[in-house]
């Protein structure tokens, strides 16, 4: 296939784009996430006294919110109300969103 | 799983924004190459108004797509919150404190802050035109206006009298001015607060206030009074004000409910007079608070935003206005279902419409809501409470979700006060690190 003049730009963008042109869909899981980090930090590295949540493994996150879940953790005064409103699917979600985080 | 690539490289766009203003440059140019490329139409967002609702509004346009180009206009060179103000009217903390900045917006996240005021736009044209006489070309737009106070419903005062009787009910200088006339008055003194009507910003805050008030008061003017005349016969976290006060403060603090001949009648500012019970009470203040009636803030009432309620009614999936196409309304203006009208709230909505308008833009499917409000008071410095809710939407309104959320226990002890006391320095540390950071 020649290339014209109406390719070249295409080229040429695709060269400069790099990661900016692949735009990732914004999923329910991530917008849940988000939510989390109006106490825990913009990038959840908690600037405290919540804690960093950003270093935690995915079984580690999924185990503690369970625990506020079922409220039985003694070490939260606010958490053991907020994990109710969420589902075992969707704490397992949240937790391997935020464990994947760089 | 797709799902840890997307993530990563959205917090990695994050960090290649923070390298420095260049390389933000160049993924700008290249992200409107591709797009010019591709004939995708461009998108460009503009957000009035450089409060929490507005700033995380243009900060998650930017992180949820980078090819998004966002202009916040806000008239104010900084952002004094109103959270956390309260805490300098006890006296243990500093104003300064409560200032941000729109440095990270501008450096980090590539969001264009412009110092100006909108005064109007037209969504056929995609104009929107600012005070000083500049126009902004938008394909969306997010009003986050705040609060308007209605002083036209309270009888003998004007918004040129807010020096003398101070509302502080916007941040910065106006908790100055009330603490400045704290400071001065004499022991012995009453403090008066007249309480706003339902609703309002910020439903726990007058309560807040007459606690640090006391805790003061207390400290430093011990034979002082604190009196709330409130036409409300209830208020946030009630219960827990009250054992509160009375643990703190013994009987320092007089509420009056509606019921009980609270509702302000009238008032004099220049000598700091209120009347209650049809102007047959009269209560002479040393320092007069008067927290007005309230609706969306200005911009919204002249675009013709808001209905007979004063505040805006809104799709509250993605926040659009049910009024206008096109223009997103969030935070403290918005009516968002059982959600109140709080910070916490206008960070987490403005979060759902920055994710709807980057879906819109993309042709993606909108994400279902989840929304959270977390509320800390401190009644006193070392004593904290709390309330929590979280929020899903269904049958076309935002709904808190039941056997979730609530405020702290009633029995907690001591300690527990004192941990959330802690919490809520941490909450604010956090979420205007979410906001401005």
């Amino acid at each position: 296939m020649a290339i014209g003049a109406r390719t070249w730009p295409i080229v040429l963008a695709g060269v400069l784009a790099g990661t900016a042109a692949a735009q990732a869909e914004i999923t329910r899981v991530e917008v849940m996430a988000d939510s989390c980090l109006a106490c825990h930090g913009a990038e959840a590295q908690g600037p405290g006294p919540m804690p960093a949540i950003n270093d935690l493994t995915e079984q580690g996150i999924v185990n503690k919110l369970m625990t506020f879940r079922e409220d039985e953790a003694k070490d939260a005064t606010l958490m053991n109300r907020h994990a109710p409103a969420y589902s075992q699917d969707e704490i397992r979600a949240i937790a391997e969103h935020i464990a994947n985080l760089e | 799983m797709t799902e840890h690539s997307t993530a990563k490289a959205r917090w990695s766009r994050r960090n290649l924004m923070k390298i420095g203003g260049t390389a933000g440059l160049t993924l700008a140019l290249a992200g409107g190459a591709a797009n010019w490329a591709r004939g995708a139409a461009p998108k460009r967002v503009v957000v009035v108004g450089g409060g929490p609702g507005g700033a995380t509004a243009a900060k998650y346009l930017r992180r949820y797509d980078p090819d998004i180009r966002v202009t916040m206009v806000e008239p104010q060179p900084h952002y004094y919150t109103c959270f956390s103000a309260n805490w300098v009217l006890g006296g243990f903390r500093n104003l300064e404190k409560t200032k941000q900045t729109f440095d990270a917006l501008r450096d980090a996240y590539g969001v264009e802050v412009v110092q100006d005021r909108v005064v109007d736009w037209d969504t056929q044209t995609g104009k929107a035109r600012l005070a000083g006489g500049d126009t902004l070309a938008f394909d969306r737009i997010v009003v986050a206006p705040g609060i308007a106070l209605r002083w036209d419903e309270v009888d003998g005062m004007s918004e040129a009298d807010a020096e003398r009787v101070p509302h502080a009910w916007h941040g910065g200088r106006q908790y100055r001015i009330l603490r400045d006339q704290l400071e001065a008055m004499e022991d012995g003194g009453t403090f008066v607060m007249a309480a706003p009507p339902n609703p309002f910003r910020c439903p726990p805050g007058p309560y807040e206030r007459l606690s640090l008030v006391a805790h003061y008061l207390k400290e430093n003017k011990p034979r002082s009074k604190v009196l709330c005349l409130d036409p409300k016969d209830g208020f946030s976290k009630q219960g827990l004000f009250e054992q509160g006060w009375a643990e703190l403060y013994g009987d320092m603090i007089e509420w009056v409910p509606g019921s009980g001949g609270g509702r302000l009648h009238k008032v004099d500012p220049k000598t700091r007079t209120a009347w209650t019970q049809e102007g047959f009470q009269k209560h002479k203040a040393n320092v007069l608070n008067v927290v007005p009636p309230q609706q969306a803030g200005r911009i919204a009432q002249d675009m013709g935003l808001a209905d007979e309620s004063g505040w805006c009614p809104v799709d509250q999936r993605t926040f659009e206005s049910t009024r206008q196409a096109n223009v997103h309304v969030i935070g403290d203006a918005a009516i968002a279902g059982d959600m109140p009208k709080s910070g916490h709230a206008a960070n987490n909505q403005a979060k759902m419409a920055a994710a709807a308008i980057a879906a819109a833009f993309n042709g993606w499917e909108t994400p279902k809501p989840k929304l959270v409000n977390t509320c800390y008071s401190l009644i006193g410095p070392m004593h904290g409470i709390s309330v929590a809710a979280v929020y899903r939407y269904t049958d076309g309104r935002i709904r808190a979700v039941a056997d979730a959320g609530g405020v702290s226990p009633g029995d907690a002890d001591r300690f527990f006060r004192i941990d959330e006391a802690h919490y809520a320095r941490g909450w604010y540390k956090a979420i205007t690190d979410d906001i401005y950071g």
